[in-house]
């Protein structure tokens, strides 16, 4: 008896805590997407005001932020930097996709993201600016959709794991 | 880094393969290199061109050369911009991008005017890799006519384009700036002094201030005013503009250095305010380059009288 108990417990609090992290997806999400977001502030202020270099861009922008979006842009610095042949497109799809595995973007995200690369390094100022506008706005508008979305989530994540792990219960007993 | 370091590391695509495969001698003795889009490639030695094939040899026929898309072009174009296409934009206009080590790279495409001014190239489909070579010691042969008792002559360097003034201009430079004379350089295309973002790559002496980038005439009367030099170098004067401004300089009691395109004597005669020039005696050294042979290889020096005072037998 007390071993199905215990194992009952086990079983509820498993479900619980993954509920608990589903619901903390968003709220990373907003995290990785608020870090992508000051990252592109600065990129247009370095790009439309002073005519500074890419790989120093990247490199400031890898310094003023955190998490994935730091490492991408860091990634992506010492790419340029290599002075391999490759372009700046290949380089930043390189830098993104080796930090994917460690964010919470989402396919969406992620394909904004790798069109932000397709104009990187050859376009002039004012369509870099445009570009990385672009996805400036993508991400406002994905941020807010989030932010009425987590809240229902959060809740519905939470109880469905507490409820899925004593159905399994009733039913394993 | 080696001059084709210098020149593999600014290519992309194919176009980088195939300046991979060049053999490190050739790139010392090349003068240019060109890349066009759907045409076949070419590399213009001192005494000979050739066509080279995809993996970098050189070649008589021309089916046998490497034909650039134009996507390699503008791979190149990305990465010799060190992917900052924007940051180089008054660059583009002009129609050339300097690159780390004072090579020029000339550029052709569509252009986009505005009020009869070019605002930019797009759809760029030549390139003109014009490979700097720093040949120390290539004007010691003209140094006692040109510079004695600390006092320079107002000299005039006139070649065809290719022949090694501008390298002859360096040496020059850097002989009398080694000998404590205030030497200013304004360095429209960056090629005298090599800088690529702040760095000089090239050795123009010691007592030598480069102004990068700026525009000739503006340039002179800035270093006037703010360097006190003893003599400024100026690369290419071709403008009437800058012909005013050389009589402006000469009036002030400082030496100019400068270079012209022409062939002979004539050539330069034959331009009404180099001729005014002329007439007034404001040049007291004429000094034409061989066209043939070694690049900088002074063919004979004139007095302000079109005398020979110096020929090369």
């Amino acid at each position: 008896m007390l071993f199905k108990l215990t194992g009952g417990i086990v079983v509820i609090l498993c479900c619980y805590t993954w509920g608990f992290y589903m619901s903390k997806m968003g709220a990373f999400r907003m995290q990785d997407l608020e870090q992508l977001k000051k990252a592109i502030t600065i990129f247009n202020a370095e790009i439309k005001y002073s005519a500074t270099p890419l790989y120093e861009v990247f490199n400031e922008i890898a310094n003023r932020t955190n998490g994935v979006v730091a490492m991408a842009f860091e990634a992506a610095t010492e790419g340029f930097l290599d002075k391999k042949g490759k372009t700046a497109d290949e380089i930043w799809n390189k830098a993104v996709i080796e930090v994917q595995h460690n964010a919470y973007f989402n396919a969406e995200d992620m394909e904004y993201l790798f069109s932000f690369g397709r104009t990187l390094g050859f376009a002039d100022k004012e369509m870099q600016v445009q570009n990385a506008t672009l996805l400036l706005d993508y991400i406002e508008n994905a941020q807010q959709e989030l932010r009425e979305k987590r809240k229902v989530e959060e809740r519905l994540y939470k109880t469905l794991g507490l409820l899925g792990g004593i159905m399994v219960c009733i039913i394993l007993f | 880094m080696s001059v084709k370091n210098e020149i593999v590391s600014s290519f992309g695509g194919k176009i980088r393969i195939m300046a991979e495969g060049i053999d490190d001698r050739i790139f010392e003795e090349a003068e240019e290199i060109r890349i066009r889009a759907d045409r076949p490639s070419v590399i213009k030695l001192r005494e000979k061109t050739k066509y080279i094939t995809p993996q970098g040899i050189l070649v008589d026929d021309d089916k046998k050369a490497f034909y650039p898309e134009i996507k390699d072009i503008a791979a190149t174009m990305e990465i010799l911009s060190g992917y900052s296409l924007y940051a180089f934009s008054e660059e583009v206009k002009k129609g050339f991008i300097t690159i780390s080590g004072g090579h020029r790279i000339g550029i052709a495409g569509h252009t986009v005017t505005q009020n009869d001014c070019v605002v930019d190239i797009r759809h760029i489909n030549s390139l003109n890799i014009r490979i700097s070579h720093e040949i120390k010691g290539c004007a010691n042969i003209i140094l006692p006519y040109i510079f004695n008792c600390h006092s320079v002559m107002n000299t005039i360097i006139i070649s065809p384009p290719g022949c090694g003034k501008t390298t002859l201009l360096r040496d020059l430079t850097r002989l009398i700036s080694n000998s404590l004379i205030n030497v200013s350089v304004v360095d429209e295309r960056s090629e005298i002094g090599g800088t690529f973002r702040g760095k000089r790559n090239n050795d123009c002496g010691k007592n030598t201030d480069v102004l990068d980038g700026c525009p000739k005439t503006v340039g002179m009367k800035m270093l006037l005013r703010s360097m006190a030099p003893d003599c400024i170098v100026v690369d290419e004067i071709g403008e009437d503009k800058d012909i005013d401004a050389i009589e402006e300089i000469l009036n002030c009691g400082v030496a100019v250095i400068c270079t012209v395109h022409g062939a002979t004597i004539k050539d330069v005669l034959n331009r009404t305010s180099l001729k005014r020039l002329t007439e007034i005696k404001a040049f007291d050294r004429y000094v034409f380059l061989h066209n043939k042979g070694k690049t900088g290889r002074v063919e004979e020096v004139l007095d302000e009288n079109l005398k020979v005072l110096w020929r090369d037998e």
